[in-house]
């Protein structure tokens, strides 16, 4: 696999990345790496702070 | 041989110090990779990173921060971004190692400043959410926080050690005026070690314990998602939380359930173990059914819509025994 550079990367030798890439392995490098979401993201506690 | 099953749900120290080993392994790994592909293209990529894998290399393990500009490190080049991708590298060189115990942090502060710079980048405009507090609010915490850690310690050590083998740092901040989410605590996968707490919502040493519980269960899934992902649902489908009004991806329903499931565990520890007041005995005791309420109702969601990986079943399903009494 190849990024936009001459660099070479093996997704799945990186942490986070290759939960990515495990779960759709059609991604492409550049749309994998925007697609960092809820997998590999935060985990947000809280209330509605506003009334209705 | 390992003793202990890294997917069973009751509390074990050992599994904590398991789980930080592997993070870093994996760390150490990744960055072995970058640095050996960056070698003839980016040279000073390359030069950058031997500082951090000689840490690791010791023994020696990253703070939270060095998490994120691995991650940060990791995208920039993925998306063929070079200037970003050597600012990461060389902000990376610089690391210290973590210290021991916990490191306390004041969003917004001097010191904080390169935490709040890697967060800032990592997490965009979700980054928003998470405004300074004051210097006093910040020592009062400190404080409530130390005697939440201690309760914990004596009303359930088994809990208490499994924690204190990963977190290793707590940034304060608060929600800015204004906005439509008050949160009161957040963990996150490219910060390992790191919890985010708004001390407002946590005003007694039982409800610390409550929200350790709480953040390191979502910690805790974060180290036994290393190599498949919990959940394969896209996350662009989303469901009714047990534990936030807003729809959530099922990635967040699954957390939700199986922290619901250690917040319980926790207080129902907690409420027989003999160092609770009445009041606070009252409180764990009403707290954990609340939790095993938002159990059911996640459970329910995750059965109905989710495609858990094998790992994510069994992890969930140990929960569920637990919860049944089996």
């Amino acid at each position: 696999m190849k990024s936009n550079t001459n660099i070479k990367l093996d997704v799945k030798k990186l942490l986070g990345f290759r939960i990515l890439a495990s779960s759709n392995d059609s991604f492409e490098m550049v749309s994998l790496a925007s697609k960092v979401g809820n997998k590999i993201g935060t985990k947000l506690g809280g209330k509605a702070a506003l009334p209705e | 041989m390992r003793s202990v099953n890294l997917r069973q749900f009751m509390p074990s120290v050992e599994r904590g110090r398991e789980l930080d080993v592997a993070m870093h392994a994996a760390l150490e790994e990744s960055l072995l990779h970058l640095s050996s592909s960056c070698e003839s293209e980016l040279p000073e990529i390359t030069r950058a990173l031997d500082s951090p894998m000689a840490i690791l290399a010791k023994g020696g393990r990253i703070p939270p921060c060095g998490f994120g500009l691995y991650f940060e490190l990791g995208q920039c080049l993925l998306e063929g971004k070079i200037s970003g991708a050597t600012k990461a590298a060389k902000a990376l060189s610089v690391v210290s190692p973590r210290a021991s115990g916990i490191t306390f942090h004041r969003r917004g502060s001097s010191e904080a400043s390169a935490l709040d710079e890697v967060l800032d980048q990592r997490q965009g405009e979700e980054a928003s959410g998470f405004s300074t507090i004051s210097i006093p609010a910040f020592s009062e915490f400190c404080g409530l926080f130390q005697e939440g850690v201690g309760l914990l310690e004596r009303g359930y050590p088994e809990l208490h050690g499994e924690i204190i083998a990963i977190l290793s740092d707590l940034l304060l901040a608060q929600s800015p005026e204004g906005a439509t989410l008050d949160f009161d605590g957040a963990s996150h996968y490219q910060f390992w070690g790191l919890l985010i707490l708004n001390p407002k919502h946590h005003r007694t040493p039982l409800a610390v314990a409550e929200v350790l519980a709480h953040e390191l269960g979502h910690s805790l899934l974060f180290g036994l998602t290393i190599e498949e992902p919990l959940v394969l649902n896209p996350d662009e489908e989303l469901y009714p939380s047990p534990l936030r009004l807003d729809p959530r991806p099922m990635d967040g329903i699954y957390h939700a359930t199986f922290v619901s499931a250690r917040m319980a565990l926790a207080m129902e520890t907690l409420a027989e173990s003999g160092v609770l007041t009445k009041v606070e005995r009252d409180h764990a005791i009403a707290a954990a059914t609340k939790d095993r309420e938002n159990f059911h109702s996640g459970h329910a969601t995750v059965m109905k819509h989710g495609h858990l990986s094998e790992s994510g079943e069994e992890i969930l399903e140990n929960a569920r025994q637990w919860i049944a009494g089996q």
